[in-house]
């Protein structure tokens, strides 16, 4: 299976939702701050994109998962804070739960036995 | 600093060109704002030079028109799909595989609209074209250019240059004192080039940090009154007299500004403070040569009047950047609403 970074994103897009709500779940913040954070927690092998930030907490607020504040920064840029609600607490533990099941149905039903093509050809066990 | 806000601001109001802005845009425009603000110090704080950091902090948005369509919950672009949102999909139970949904293109109603903009746009330029075209060929057949027509059946005014067609033929204004900028930043003011007096005119974001001043509170005031372009030669604040009355003296101004730079400081200094102190209702501001009290230029600006050449209120309400830029675009940079107010402020 290709391992490249663009099919790595496409899969881990499905739960970018549940992603956010984990990251205000530690604590109240705006944007950019998200995206350092993800990029960070996920240790560099994931990099979210801003649009997709904004689409993302755009629907979490319309479903009231998350409610938005504005900083008082007093020159300058103006930040927008995000604050995840009990909703979205909720709504996190199930996202959480959801992924663990589907990630143990995949993990067993992509487990095999057959020896990788590359192995050695008495096609018996393989280290 | 200045100079990376303004591009980055430029930026952000090129990726909204063009799009409605309902009030959810315009704070979406203020998000994504503050956000490339906040990647651009973290790049530079972390060694890229301020150069680099801006491109990249471009690259991180390069448009906002898959942000733009109805609930979010059906976007199409090929970086972002909703995929199997966790809070739309609730029901499927364990057996619902979490995998990328089939990607659903939705972007034809932004591309429809796009190409209706564009051939709207090229229809006015083909329209302006022909309509300057006309008259200056009437010019060069020696026939005479209408005189002034102030009802017109079309009028297009473009960067402060007017054209009305009427039932007496075609006219074309070049309005005094008009304030232009430039797409690329530069302006322009009745043609000549800005100095910087008129450049931190047009640069200066809403003072939104002096919001509700009030008069009695002389340190916060003396602070808006530098912080205002003309801040500089300020000399004297005063409230002494009667209750919403503010007198403001400047001095060696008019040996280091062309009048023209200064009239339009003038004004907006004393729209800022009319939005930022709700108590005045009176600024009374005098600029004199050097240290000369000979030549003084006294200027008296009534809270109504301005309110009413900028026909709305200033206040609180107004301090927020795209209001500001409003104010300064449709009002300001207009020509002669300078020249009009200082007419009737002139108090020589």
């Amino acid at each position: 299976m290709a391992t490249s970074k663009d099919v790595t994103s496409d899969l881990i897009r499905g739960n970018i939702d549940a992603i956010i709500l984990c990251v205000l779940a530690d604590g109240d913040s705006y944007g950019y701050e998200i995206l350092k954070c993800v990029a960070h927690k996920s240790l560099g092998d994931y990099e979210m994109k801003e649009p997709s930030l904004y689409t993302s907490l755009k629907r979490l607020e319309k479903s009231s998962l998350v409610e938005s504040y504005w900083g008082d920064e007093t020159q300058g840029a103006r930040r927008k804070y995000y604050r995840v609600t009990q909703a979205g607490l909720d709504e996190l533990e199930q996202a959480t739960e959801r992924w663990r099941e589907v990630r143990d149905i995949i993990d067993r039903l992509l487990e095999t036995t057959a020896p990788a093509k590359s192995a050695a050809t008495d096609g018996g066990h393989h280290e | 600093m200045g100079d990376t806000m303004n591009e980055l601001r430029m930026y952000v109001e090129h990726l909204f060109e063009g799009k409605v802005m309902t009030a959810e845009l315009i704070e979406l425009k203020e998000e994504i704002y503050g956000n490339l603000m906040a990647r651009y110090e973290d790049l530079v704080a972390s060694g890229i030079d301020a150069a680099q950091a801006l491109e990249e902090a471009k690259q991180s948005i390069s448009s906002v028109d898959e942000l733009l369509s109805g609930d979010g919950s059906q976007e199409a672009d090929s970086s972002n799909q909703s995929g199997a949102t966790s809070a739309d999909e609730d029901m499927k139970g364990p057996s619902a595989p979490v995998l990328p949904q089939p990607e659903t293109v939705t972007t034809k109603a932004s591309t429809t609209v796009k190409a209706h903009k564009k051939l709207l746009l090229v229809l006015a330029g083909v329209l302006l074209v022909v309509m300057i075209g006309i008259p200056l060929i009437g010019v060069a057949m020696g026939a005479i250019l209408f005189d002034n027509v102030t009802d017109g059946d079309i009028s297009v005014n473009h960067d402060g240059t007017s054209l009305s067609v009427g039932k007496q033929g075609v006219q074309i204004q070049d309005n005094d004192d008009a304030i232009v900028v430039s797409p690329d930043g530069t302006v322009r003011i009745d043609g000549d080039p800005a100095d910087d007096l008129l450049n931190m005119v047009v640069e200066a974001e809403p003072p939104n940090a002096y919001m509700g001043t009030s008069i009695s509170d002389s340190s916060t005031l003396s602070a808006l009154v530098s912080s205002l372009p003309l801040g500089e030669w300020s000399t004297q604040v005063d409230t002494s007299q009667e209750r919403g009355i503010l007198t403001l003296r400047y001095g060696s101004v008019l040996d280091a500004y062309d009048s023209e730079f200064i009239d339009a400081a003038l004004v907006y200094d004393a729209t800022a403070i009319f939005a930022c102190m709700p108590e005045v209702q009176q600024i009374q501001m005098s600029l004199s040569e050097s240290d000369e009290t000979a030549n003084v230029d006294r200027y008296d600006f009534s809270r109504a009047m301005l309110e009413e050449q900028y026909s709305q209120k200033l206040n609180g309400d107004v301090l927020n950047y795209d209001t500001w830029k409003a104010l300064k675009t449709e009002h300001l940079y207009q020509g002669g609403f300078v020249e009009g107010i200082l007419d009737a402020a002139d108090r020589d």
